[in-house]
């Protein structure tokens, strides 16, 4: 056999087209899609930690009564869900904004 | 047609449609080489889902100079090189065991089947035998035959891919066609 045929025989079996199946398809864009949220679940983990940290070194540093630490939990709560959710929204008007203030 | 840059762009400035544009847009040639290099259609379906999770999650990583479809394809030999040239030893020592077996099935059927014209059997007969060769080929040379013949890439292309210099491309490619030629010599094409 010459070589040319053989390129031509590889080339025949090599360039069979298959086509992905309609699930298959819709399962990979499904867990690209995942992969943002996964970080953002990541990102308020992490912050909810260090949330929790700066809370416990406020109440040993001042030794604050149950009173003000339920005001300052709730605040705390409020505020950042507050800013969360608002960054997450308005994102292109948040960086906007930031960006003018620089 | 949406340019795949823009595409990318508009994906990091926040936008998911860009996901699905971009997955339409390269399914086929992504999948036909997932499919080629892995040999059965479970394992393509897993190494063209990981590859595309791998794409999205270094996508900050892609350098916009280069082809977005290079890039794809550079990953996607990558995640096949990791994950399923291990297994593969071990299935192939399988395959070879069950192999005589299989050979005397088609055979069998090509002979039972009587709708099927006697040329059309002995080409499917002869594909199937070339394509049992390119797989039992060593991933140095089949891997660079793949990328080859499946969409007609260019060594340079394929040097890229690799992160080969393009002599060993051309050298791996004669060697790979070598050993494919006589191992055909052996069998239907002697």
């Amino acid at each position: 056999m010459d070589d040319k045929n053989l390129d031509k025989l590889i080339s025949e079996v090599l360039s069979e087209n298959v086509e992905p199946s309609y699930e298959l398809l819709e399962s990979t864009k499904r867990k690209v899609k995942g992969i943002k949220r996964k970080n953002h679940i990541i990102y308020l983990f992490i912050l909810s930690i260090i949330m929790f940290l700066f809370q416990v070194f406020l109440i040993i540093k001042f030794s604050l009564n149950v009173y003000t630490i339920a005001f300052l939990y709730s605040v705390f709560t409020y505020s950042i869900t507050v800013f969360i959710v608002s960054v997450y929204y308005y994102k292109k008007s948040f960086l906007r904004f930031i960006t003018r203030k620089i | 047609m949406f340019d795949d840059k823009e595409l990318i762009k508009s994906y990091r400035n926040g936008n998911e449609n860009s996901i699905d544009i971009l997955i339409n847009k390269h399914k086929n040639l992504l999948y036909n080489l997932s499919n080629k290099l892995t040999e059965n259609s479970y394992d393509a379906d897993d190494l063209f889902q990981e590859t595309w999770v791998k794409v999205f999650k270094n996508i900050d990583r892609y350098d916009e100079n280069k082809s977005f479809e290079t890039w794809i394809y550079t990953i996607c030999i990558n995640t096949y090189k990791d994950k399923y040239s291990k297994k593969k030893r071990w299935l192939n020592i399988i395959k070879d065991y069950f192999n005589n077996e299989d050979k005397d099935g088609v055979f069998k059927n090509a002979t039972e089947n009587k709708l099927l014209p006697e040329q059309e059997v002995v080409k499917e007969e002869k594909n199937s035998l070339l394509l049992k060769e390119i797989n039992k080929l060593n991933d140095t040379y089949r891997i660079p035959l793949i990328l080859f013949y499946f969409k007609d890439i260019s060594y340079k292309e394929i040097s890229n891919i690799l992160d080969i210099p393009t002599g060993t491309v051309k050298s791996r490619l004669n060697y790979g066609k070598k050993k494919l030629k006589s191992a055909l010599k052996e069998g239907f094409y002697g």
